[in-house]
Formats: C-alpha cells, structure tokens, sequence
C-alpha cells in the first residue's frame, strides 16, 4: 500500500506565508519609516541609499513569498535548520554595523526586524 | 516487507515501543535512536485503546512527521510497518502491512488528545537532537571528569553516576521544551513539568553518586517505594522516564494516585535548588514549529504572530556547543585600535554550515592570508555609505573562484546587496592574537528572485578587525 505521507497541509503553508509576509512587512515598515525621518536631510544620502537597497530586498521577498508558489515549490522543499537564509542579517549588517552610535536604535529596530525574518523562514 | 518498491529504501531501523498506557487512553510512542532512512515500529497493544497516535522520528533534521491514527481494538496486537523515503522532496509511505488512516492529528480525540502532538512532540524531537549536543557540551564544559571514568566498570556506582547526569541533561532540555511550549495543552505543560524535574533528579542522583562512590536511589525510586512500590517496579517506572521514554513515563505518573502524590514531592523537594542551579543554556526556547497557530489558545492578532518567532530553532550553525563554549571562557577585551564586532558574533554562526565552524583565540602559528570581496566604491570604516570587514574567506578558497559568479555562489553573496567588484588583500602575521570563527558559508536564497546560493565556501568571520592587516585591495575585472 502506498499512501502520501503527510508534509504540510494547504492551510499550513498558506500559515507560513502569512507570517513571513507579515514579517517581511514589519521589516519594510521600519526601513520606510527611518527613509522618512532621515531622507529629508543631505547629509544623510548614503544611509538613505543603502536602506533603499535593503528595502528593495525585502519588497523583493514580500513579492517571492505573497505571489506565486516559491514557498512551497522550493523553500519548504528543505528541512528547518536547512533552509539557511535570506542572507538579509549580512546584507543589512555590512553597512548598518558601519553606522555612528548616534544610529544605534535604527540598527537595533532593523537588525531584529531582518532576523525575526531570518529565524522564521529558518524554523518554520 | 523490506520491498518499496521504488529501491530507495537504503536502511531500516526497526523501533519498538517504548511504553504502554494501559488506561484505554492511548499510547504516545517515541522511538529512540539517531537518524535512520527507514523505520519500522511495532507496536504491541496491552489492554487496549481507542485510538492510536504515532509520532515517527524522522531521519529530517529536526523534523516530525505525523503519519497516521489508526484504530485499534482493545486487547488486540498490531503490528505495522512503514517504510519512509528521506528525500525530502518525495516524502512517502512506501509499504504499510496494515491498513491505515491518514487522518492526521485532528481524529485523536481521546488517545494522546490533548496533546495536540505537532507542537509537542515537535519540541521533544527538537529537544533530542538538542540534547544529544547538551550531552556534548556538558561532558565537555562541566563535566571533564566523566571521560576518565570511561575505562571502569559500568558498574562502578561512580559511571552510573555520570551516566545518570547525561541522561538528566536530556531531561531537562525535553522536560524545558514541554514546559516553554506549554500554552496549548495543560497536559503538555504537565508532562513537560514531570520530565523536567525527573531530569533534575537524575542529575542530582548522578552528582550525588559519582562524589560518593556509592550507589544511590533517585528521589523518585526513593518515594514510589515509600508509597508501596517494590525496588524493581519503582526503578522500572524511574526507567520509564529515560530521555526516550520520558513522555510515557510522565503519562503513567499522571494517571496514577500514586505518581501524582510521588511528583508533588519530587518536584517540592528537587524543583526549586535544581532549576536553579539548571544550566542557562537549558532556558533556550524552542519554537514549537508543528503546532497550528490557530490552535493556539493564545493566537489572537498579528502581534502575538511576530512575538512567536522571536522563539527559534536552531539553524545553520547556531549555538555550536565547541564555539559557544570556547567563546564563553576567553576575554572579551578588544585590543586596542580594532574595530569592534562582537555585536552578533555567535549569532552569525547561523551563517555557517551546520557542524563546520571552529573558533580560533589566541596567537596565530603561522601568518594567516585571506580576502574579502566587495564593493570596490565602499571603503572601511564608521559613517555613512562606509562598509564593515567582519568576513572573509582564504586566499585557497579565493582563487577557486575565478568569476565573480562563483564567489556569488561559493560564499553565498548574493547580488542583491551592491557589487562585488573588489577584493581586498589580509595578512595576519604569525603571533597575532585574533579571535574569529571560521567555517563553510549556509546556503542562502535571493528574497528578490528566490535564487539558490550554494555556499559550501570557506568564510570567516572576525570578532575585531585591524586595519592594518591589509595589505592591498584591488578592483576585480
């Protein structure tokens, strides 16, 4: 007899893509909202510009996860613990962990923001 | 019954059951043992149930699979077989010798029904695979004297001793997962309370046993003889409760007058000092990945959906015992005129392959050369539009990758951070102090387009930096 083992329900996935799209949204909330706060001064170009490239990505993965079927196609095809990541910690890393202390809280919101991503599609 | 079929099927573990609850309620089964391909479980029906809950250890890392609930009849033997494919992408039944129901957890209303398994036994599964490294890390870091007992007797009072205190720790981290995923079953809570404390006890028989030479009852075989048990039946139900049988174990406690009188004394007198005195590293969380969100009683709004995640498994690399233990004892002092990045450095040991990182402190034996790619219109340093040199990878590794493609997909850099366009040179002179880890890179997917970045390079990342390890940067053509 040979009988489908169960994986993961319709309702289950569709439970996976609406934390991490609820998470990637989270994440390109608070990037918007310090592209706001900060866009407005010159002198802030740069970080605007780097936050802008990090916002493209996670807007990028709204997209992946919310339309069409990554998800389950490729993604849930691995294991938790084996999926490795959106390499989003390492991205936003390389230059928000450059930054004065004066941006300390805007590194802090958006690296938990990114990793609370990172830890979910690892775990889920 | 070896046949699939399909000629897959590599190797068959067969499991027994472990325990049998003998109230007509059901039966939770978990088998022992590591990975396996194949499994095979039988499982012996004595006195009856009403329904049949299997949780089947998959060879998937950190993986539970829910197969089925069949029926059974009361007083009757069943014997099954399942032969599971490990391909993850064609996970199968491959030959059962019983008909089955594929009913799912949802139809064990009266077996192991409170359990609601997934999170549960999720956690357990989990909760294994994490002991068998709390073993590792315990033997290791607290206990280096266990090893020197290996070559004794196993009856000498003073292994079972050490012996008591391994097991205990896998109790414990069992018995913690139950507790912190607690919220959808009191029952869950119950049992993961029992099998946390139970643990506890081990731990402290086994302290006990080794500093004494002399053989001692647990608190728990200690007060079921008090409540009439003979020594045998009270160390077979103290067995029962053996880091694979443990959730059986706690069943029997909490369905009998007696275990329940006995586990308010265990957890009274070894609960409060022994979860003191528990390892922090026991209070990690373990997010119960199998259970339905909205069977969570505490499942309402968004909110609580991000709160949940902030619990995790283990991924990549993380909490590597060798380098969290290592990390734990060196100075954290930064040498003057480095660049400071400690901040995440063990949690990016998610971003090593699972098993390959080490950490290296201290002077090195020879000079060590390695290189960093990047954007070449991006220099090093603090400010804006500046960039950090927390990673690199060796000058072998490098010139292994002659595009820039191959060092997209080696080190898993993928383009959607800027270009890679650069690399700069590292010479760290023989007798250096430095601290990093190193390893081989996780693969890692585009959030932009879902491509699959291999990794499998080898990475480093450094705790503190000094600029004047490099020696050149060039632009890549």
């Amino acid at each position: 007899m040979n009988s489908k083992l169960y994986i993961l329900s319709k309702e289950e996935i569709e439970e996976r893509r609406k934390i991490l799209t609820l998470l990637l949204e989270n994440a390109a909330s608070i990037i918007e909202k310090y592209i706001k706060k900060f866009g407005t001064e010159p002198r802030n170009k740069l970080l605007i510009e780097d936050l802008s490239m990090g916002l493209s990505n996670i807007r990028g993965g709204v997209k992946l996860i919310r339309e069409g079927d990554w998800l389950e196609r490729v993604a849930l095809k691995y294991p938790p613990g084996k999926r490795g990541g959106f390499g989003l910690s390492r991205g936003f890393g390389e230059f928000l962990y450059a930054l004065p202390k004066e941006y300390e809280s805007l590194v802090d919101e958006i690296m938990e923001a990114v990793r609370k991503i990172e830890h979910y599609f690892a775990s889920m | 019954m070896n046949a699939d079929g399909s000629g897959v099927v590599k190797e068959t573990i067969q499991m027994e059951a472990r325990e049998i609850i003998g109230d007509g309620e059901g039966l939770t089964m978990f088998p022992q043992g590591g990975h396996s391909v194949t499994g095979s479980i039988i499982i012996e029906s004595e006195g009856g149930f009403q329904g049949l809950n299997v949780e089947i250890l998959n060879v998937i890392q950190s993986e539970m699979w829910r197969a089925f609930t069949p029926g059974a009849e009361s007083g009757t033997t069943k014997h099954f077989s399942i032969f599971i494919n490990n391909n993850p992408n064609d996970l199968q039944v491959k030959e059962s010798i019983l008909p089955v129901n594929n009913d799912g957890p949802q139809k064990v209303q009266n077996g192991a029904r409170n359990f609601k398994g997934g999170g549960m036994i999720g956690s357990g599964l989990l909760s294994i695979e994490d002991a068998e490294q709390m073993k590792e890390f315990f033997v290791s870091k607290v206990w280096p004297e266990t090893k020197k007992f290996t070559a004794e007797i196993l009856s000498n009072p003073q292994i079972q001793g050490s012996l008591y205190i391994i097991d205990g720790v896998g109790e414990l981290f069992i018995g913690q997962a139950l507790l912190v995923m607690g919220a959808p079953t009191i029952v869950g809570s119950a049992v993961g309370g029992i099998v946390f404390y139970h643990g506890i006890d081990q731990i402290q028989t086994g302290v006990k046993q080794l500093l004494t030479n002399t053989k001692h009852d647990s608190v728990t075989v200690v007060l079921l003889k008090e409540g009439g048990l003979s020594q045998s039946n009270a160390e077979f139900v103290h067995d029962l409760m053996g880091v694979g049988g443990s959730i059986g174990g706690a069943w029997v406690i909490l369905n009998s007058r007696l275990g329940k009188e006995v586990f308010e004394k265990v957890i009274k007198e070894v609960g409060k000092e022994g979860h003191e005195n528990a390892p922090k590293i026991f209070r990690t969380e373990v997010y119960p990945k199998d259970i339905k969100l909205s069977d969570r009683p505490d499942f309402k709004t968004d909110l609580e959906l991000k709160n949940l995640v902030e619990k995790r498994i283990l991924d990549g690399d993380y909490g590597n015992p060798e380098v969290v233990g290592i990390y734990e004892k060196i100075s954290h002092e930064i040498p003057a005129g480095r660049i400071d990045y400690t901040k995440d450095f063990l949690q990016d040991l998610e971003k090593f392959k699972k098993g390959t990182s080490k950490l290296h402190h201290g002077p090195l034996k020879e000079d060590l050369c390695l290189v960093n790619y990047h954007n070449y219109d991006k220099e090093i340093g603090l400010g804006q539009g500046k960039r950090t040199i927390s990673w690199a990878t060796d000058i072998e590794t490098g010139n292994k990758m002659p595009t820039i493609e191959d060092i997209h997909q080696d080190l898993a850099l993928k383009h959607d951070w800027g270009k890679r366009d650069a690399v700069t040179f590292i010479k760290i002179p023989k007798g250096t102090d430095v601290t990093f880890i190193s390893g081989k890179a996780e693969v890692q997917f585009s959030p932009k387009t879902g491509q699959k970045f291999e990794g499998g390079g080898f990475q480093v990342r450094f705790r503190d930096f000094d600029e004047k390890w490099i020696i050149e940067t060039r632009k890549v053509k």
